[in-house]
């Protein structure tokens, strides 16, 4: 894989391009002096996979690695360097701004309460092709971390890793096609206009490159030529209640659809509720069916669909990506916030209305130059549907899927219609926060220097 | 449920500094306050906003708006550049406009400014202390028809 506008040797893999591996492992560690945390970050140096690898012959394991503000004041990064950092990745995550507030999402019930956010220094993501190979790959990471004295982090009460298994065929535990709809990265730089609203110059993604139109931080100096190439990833662990899930389309989708079979009425729900059939075929596109093209069409507009009759204004696409839909003023007032999305879901399977108590969900890592304009922005308008003209009047709405359902927000679902509005009451919080924080996921360089200086 | 910004920054106590807030003071309605309503009203969500100077030590910014601060305190920066510029030039502790005007420094020091309301935000936000609506989560758009 080449890029003429970045040097691809330089930047982890992960950062362009999703594996699309079975088996994934987050290993968390806690730096406990600088010296042995450089000499663990010299070892990884080697193993970490760029993107200017071949990933053609499958190889395995491919590791990638990211460093918390905390674990760059425990590597020894001197304070006048630290200081020129985005300030929100030196706070690390803000509850009001992610919207965790629930007495079941709040960080203080983070991470099975077994550590706080505070102590993460470093994580190492493994991908794998088999359990075999990852757990040789964890059991060499591990005996690394353990030989230098650092401390790893053990996420579950049960002591068992974040682990990530691909389920149904690359689809995520509400049944949706996953990783369908990410930015297209132009790699090269070129300032030529491109009519594809998808097409972003890298500085959306990587550090280094902070310019007036598109500001990262460090923005100069110093601290931005060590984090050259490198981006901030925001790592999040989010518990699915799938049995909730199942049991809102099975007491809805007749409501929604009386003249349809059950069953043809729960997908549409499904598709209503998210913005594609299940299968990934966009509603702007095929309203009424799913296509099952492969890899489904990306390439439509909201000003095709005005009124929402095809796609609700509120489904999680429309409201994560609006694409060309008309934005409230102070939303303009900075780039549109965009976001690569890689990560896996966790735990069995579950097809039931009924939960069985197992953990499952999704261990996230979206991956950005600005955490404030770009994962913040999105995760407001997820917790609030109030960034669009299409919600006047009804402005205290969330995302169906995502929203965090606080005290006094609006919990139905507007489903636009020919007839008129269907208002679905009741949505669910489908989602539990379960830990958070945000990484510094070095270039190749910056990796060295890290470990080195 | 709006959020509280209540910035409060000791002014400088030099005679340049004291000059500039005895013309700040001076011209605020006419020069300064319309700008600011503006800006405001274009934003469509600020709830309430004053200027505060307290015996001419302290200066503060009161806002209720819509949102988090981290998203917002950007617009602060873009939309009253001029008003800011004025106000942190006389505030103890800033650096230099140049070094201040982006969207880092900016958020940073706002929030190194602003003070925590005492009492417990019904947000269940622990950044956020307490702060009363008699209309609950409305936002300016809800309370407008926007």
């Amino acid at each position: 894989m080449n890029g003429a506008g970045v040097d691809f040797s330089n930047i982890q893999a992960v950062v362009v391009q999703a594996y699309g591996y079975p088996f994934s492992r987050h290993l968390l560690f806690h730096f406990i002096a600088s010296g042995p945390a450089k000499n663990f970050l010299r070892e990884l140096l080697a193993k970490v996979t760029t993107a200017d690898q071949s990933l053609d012959s499958k190889p395995e394991p491919l590791l990638n690695v990211g460093i918390t503000y905390r674990g760059l004041v425990a590597l020894g990064v001197p304070s006048a360097v630290l200081d020129t950092f985005d300030a929100v990745f030196q706070e690390g995550p803000d509850a009001g701004a992610l919207g965790d507030l629930s007495p079941e999402s709040t960080p203080g019930t983070w991470w099975e309460q077994q550590f706080s956010t505070e102590d993460v220094h470093c994580i190492v993501s493994i991908f794998c092709r088999t359990e075999t190979a990852l757990a040789s790959a964890s059991n060499q990471i591990r005996a690394s971390a353990t030989g230098l004295g650092l401390s790893e982090l053990m996420a579950r009460k049960d002591k068992t890793s974040l682990d990530g298994r691909s389920i149904r065929g690359g689809r995520v535990h509400f049944g949706y096609r996953d990783g369908v709809g990410q930015p297209r990265v132009n790699w090269t730089g070129s300032t030529s206009v491109s009519p594809d609203p998808n097409q972003l110059h890298y500085r959306h993604f990587l550090l280094g490159y902070s310019n007036a139109d598109l500001p990262s931080y460090p923005s100069t100096g110093t601290g931005a030529a060590l984090v050259k190439d490198s981006t901030y990833m925001v790592f999040r662990w989010v518990y699915q209640d799938v049995a909730a899930f199942n049991r809102f389309l099975q007491d809805h989708a007749a409501g929604l659809a009386p003249e349809l079979p059950l069953d043809d009425a729960k997908e549409l729900l499904a598709a209503k509720l998210i913005g594609r059939w299940r299968d990934g075929t966009p509603l702007v596109l095929s309203p009424d069916r799913p296509v099952g093209s492969d890899p489904p069409d990306n390439n439509f507009l909201y000003s095709t669909d005005p009124s929402g009759l095809r796609c609700p204004f509120s489904a999680h696409i429309r409201v994560t990506n609006s694409r060309d839909q008309a934005l409230d003023p102070m939303e303009n007032l900075e780039p549109f916030p965009r976001l690569i999305r890689r990560g896996m879901p966790y735990g069995s399977e579950l097809n039931s209305t009924v939960d069985d108590g197992a953990d499952r969900g999704l261990l996230g890592m979206f991956l950005c130059s600005d955490i404030r304009r770009q994962f913040y922005t999105i995760m407001s308008w997820m917790n609030r549907n109030s960034f669009s003209p299409v919600f006047a009047g009804n402005r205290q709405v969330q995302d169906p899927i995502c929203g965090n359902r606080s005290k006094t927000a609006d919990t139905s679902f507007r489903v636009p219609a020919s007839t008129g509005s269907k208002m679905i009451p009741g949505l669910p919080a489908f989602l539990r926060t379960k830990g958070t924080a945000f990484f510094l996921v070095p270039s190749r360089a910056t990796l060295a220097l890290l470990a080195t200086a | 449920m709006a959020t509280a910004l209540n910035m409060t920054m000791a002014l400088k106590q030099d005679p340049q500094t004291q000059a500039i807030l005895a013309q700040v003071k001076a011209t605020f309605a006419q020069s300064i306050q319309p700008a600011i309503d503006a800006a405001l009203r274009k934003s469509q969500i600020v709830h309430f906003a004053r200027v505060l100077v307290i015996d001419d030590k302290y200066i503060q910014v009161i806002t209720e708006f819509d949102g988090d601060k981290q998203q917002y305190t950007e617009f602060f920066r873009k939309e009253l550049q001029p008003v800011f510029k004025v106000i942190f030039s006389m505030a103890e502790g800033v650096p230099s406009w140049d070094e201040l005007n982006n969207s880092n420094s900016f958020y940073k020091y706002s929030k190194g400014f602003n003070v925590k309301a005492l009492g417990q935000s019904t947000s269940g936000d622990p950044d956020e202390g307490w702060l009363f609506s008699a209309y609950g989560d409305k936002t300016v758009k809800d309370l407008l028809g926007l």
